[in-house]
């Protein structure tokens, strides 16, 4: 069972990694957004800030509590999720972690899973999330939130790590035609989001601070 | 052609094709449509539903897409969202893409991505351009432009009855014979274009930034060829007629040899031209396109011009139009000229970059179907500026000056809406007759 599952969400992952290339592939065959401008700012400057500072909650426009919560809940879920594909990636060695090490791995996909769950809850029951949402956006948040729960068992008990995988596998094999596939595109878009931000000089002189330009 | 398919939705669906660029693609498959980006959206503070979701606008482009390029999307479309476009949904299009949205791009600063939903906005623009789905109003100010080389279809001889009107005005107010608006004139620093709007209703604004360039010094010249600030194919999405006016104004650039273009104040006109003019040409300039706010901001800045701030002592707020300052990075010019030029002046929360849009742009002013929704997304922008104490709202936009003044009709403001230009001129300090166009620095003058 332990071999024939591995070798499953062997397959499943790698499976998902080529599909996802090849529609990044796909999306290389078309030219990049011509920026032909004289730039006012540096470029790279907001590529950094996409990429970091950028992305704080507070950094956002947005200031209202349903904001506040929607977005926390996203970090969550995301830091979750990563910490998830982490103890996948590692499994062959989950026997031998440190208990310490165990622990906060646990505590990571937890978390990870409430906040997918409250996300899942909050798509239904949010009467405009609930328009703006296609079966996709469910289907994908479900198999997030059982692959979260596979690791935990694994976490909490290495020999189910055979459930684990299973449960991994439609994850991974659905990722590259779900919204799941974000996770590749995100930085794409961050990346062209901060080169822009940089160009325009937005950075240097967003807030008005400085009378001299 | 597919069932439910049209000669329209053929071309529109043409033009997605050939507008995908690297960008967009990205911006149109990473949506998690996870809603963060509602709370940027004036239309959405204004009036909360689903429709004003900036992600519900571009996901009517994103269905589309999906139907045509990606694999679930084509065979189980209902799991991904994805839709042939037909006439319906073209109808739908119009109404969300051109009837919700400025194309402000405050969206993209809440949004987790930092997904362009303005370009996808433009990109369904486009189509609906290609298929002849652009609202009237809005097609024929196009159109007008195409067909004249401006927006209002004012002809040679009615710009030089105008210049020379002006130019008596000026000599008159001025007391010198020496203060012309140049016409063609060739070694020039700078070619000026101005907003049709101000040669035919407007003319003081335009006689205002004459005023300081006299002030100033400067070499500047209007070009008879083309004069234009303006380039609703901004608006419209349609890049070829984008690309035929920006060339209009580099070959005029051109003929006149002049180092710069001085875009009068105008949001969109400057980030057409700015921005995007050289990247829908395929080259760049050679000359350097700047905002008139910039080179009023110089002039202060080099001492090239005096002011006088105490002639304006009522509170005044600045209004940040969009597409100059989110778009094109303006924000601290300005704010510098009103430093100079008011005794008071306060913050609009929030402004900068995050400024809200007063609900003028996006072509919005020249499509009266979306008159009621524009006065009613100008809500949130109205309450700003009640809760400013502002007397004079300050901008540096045409279309934010119409909006704002119809909004302070509409919201009781009470607020006198003004051109950054025509400030500076009102607060400038001339020479006497005869001397050269500076005086010393006096009491309040700065």
């Amino acid at each position: 069972m332990q071999e024939v599952s591995q070798a499953l969400v062997l397959v499943s992952a790698a499976f998902c990694v080529l599909v996802l290339a090849l529609r990044l592939w796909r999306a290389f065959q078309h030219p990049g957004p011509a920026d032909l401008a004289r730039a006012r700012g540096v470029v790279g400057r907001g590529v950094l800030y996409a990429f970091t500072v950028g992305m704080l909650p507070w950094e956002k426009p947005a200031r209202s509590l349903k904001f506040w919560v929607a977005y926390i809940r996203g970090i969550l879920f995301h830091l979750g999720a990563f910490t998830g594909l982490a103890v996948l990636a590692l499994s062959p060695w989950l026997g031998s972690f440190p208990p310490a090490v165990r622990g906060v791995l646990l505590a990571g996909v937890a978390v990870g899973l409430v906040a997918g769950l409250a996300g899942l809850v909050t798509r239904w029951a949010d009467g405009e999330l609930r328009g703006l949402s296609v079966p996709d956006d469910y289907l994908s948040l479900v198999l997030v939130v059982v692959f979260l729960a596979g690791a935990l068992a694994a976490l909490g008990e290495p020999s189910r790590r055979p459930l684990f995988y299973l449960l991994s596998c439609p994850m991974l094999l659905y990722a590259p035609f779900s919204k799941i596939r974000h996770c590749v595109y995100f930085f794409l878009s961050r990346f062209y989001y901060g080169a822009a931000l940089g160009r325009s000089g937005l950075l240097e002189h967003g807030v008005g601070e400085r009378a001299e330009s | 052609m597919m069932q439910g398919q049209s000669r329209g939705t053929e071309k529109a669906l043409a033009a997605l094709k050939e507008r995908l660029n690297r960008r967009l693609i990205s911006d149109l498959e990473v949506c998690a449509r996870c809603g963060l980006c509602a709370d940027a959206c004036q239309y959405y503070v204004a009036d909360p539903s689903l429709e004003h979701i900036p992600a519900y606008r571009a996901e009517l482009v994103r269905r589309v897409y999906r139907r045509l390029f990606d694999p679930v999307g084509r065979r189980a479309g209902w799991l991904v969202g994805a839709e042939d476009l037909d006439e319906a949904l073209l109808e739908q299009f119009v109404d969300s893409l051109f009837g919700t949205c400025t194309m402000c791009g405050r969206c993209a600063l809440n949004c987790p991505f930092g997904i362009d939903t303005a370009a996808i906005v433009r990109a369904g623009r486009g189509m609906l351009a290609a298929a002849g789905r652009v609202p009237k109003g809005l097609q024929e100010t196009l159109d007008v432009h195409l067909q004249t080389r401006n927006n209002m279809g004012v002809s040679e001889e009615d710009l030089r009855e105008t210049v020379e009107w002006l130019n008596e005005e000026l000599q008159a107010e001025l007391g010198t014979e020496d203060v012309v608006i140049p016409l063609d004139k060739k070694g020039a620093q700078a070619m000026y274009l101005v907003n049709p709007r101000e040669v035919k209703f407007y003319p003081l604004t335009l006689m205002a930034a004459a005023k300081i360039m006299y002030a100033a010094g400067a070499n500047w010249t209007l070009s008879t060829a083309y004069w234009d600030v303006t380039n609703y194919a901004l608006f419209s999405g349609d890049d070829e007629a984008a690309r035929t006016i920006a060339g209009w104004a580099e070959e005029a650039a051109k003929a006149l040899g002049v180092e710069e273009v001085w875009m009068a104040e105008c949001g969109h006109g400057f980030n057409a031209l700015r921005w995007g003019g050289e990247n829908w040409l395929g080259h760049r300039f050679p000359f350097r396109v700047r905002s008139f706010v910039e080179v009023m901001a110089e002039f202060l800045r080099e001492g090239r011009i005096t002011v006088d701030p105490t002639v304006h002592t009522k509170r005044v707020t600045y209004h940040d139009p969009c597409n100059q300052c989110r778009k094109g990075g303006i924000v601290d010019e300005p704010r510098y000229i009103l430093s100079r030029v008011v005794t008071d002046f306060v913050e609009l929360e929030p402004h900068g970059k995050e400024n809200y849009c007063c609900g003028g742009g996006g072509g919005m002013l020249a499509m009266s179907e979306f008159k009621e929704r524009r006065l009613a997304a100008g809500r949130v922008k109205a309450e700003q500026i009640r809760a400013s104490g502002a007397q004079v709202v300050a901008t540096s936009c045409h279309n934010c000056l119409d909006q704002l003044t119809e909004l302070s009709r509409h919201y009781n403001l009470g607020v006198e809406v003004k051109n950054l230009c025509e400030l500076v001129a009102d607060a400038l300090v001339l020479a006497p007759k005869g001397e050269a166009a500076l005086v010393s620095e006096g009491e309040g003058v700065v």
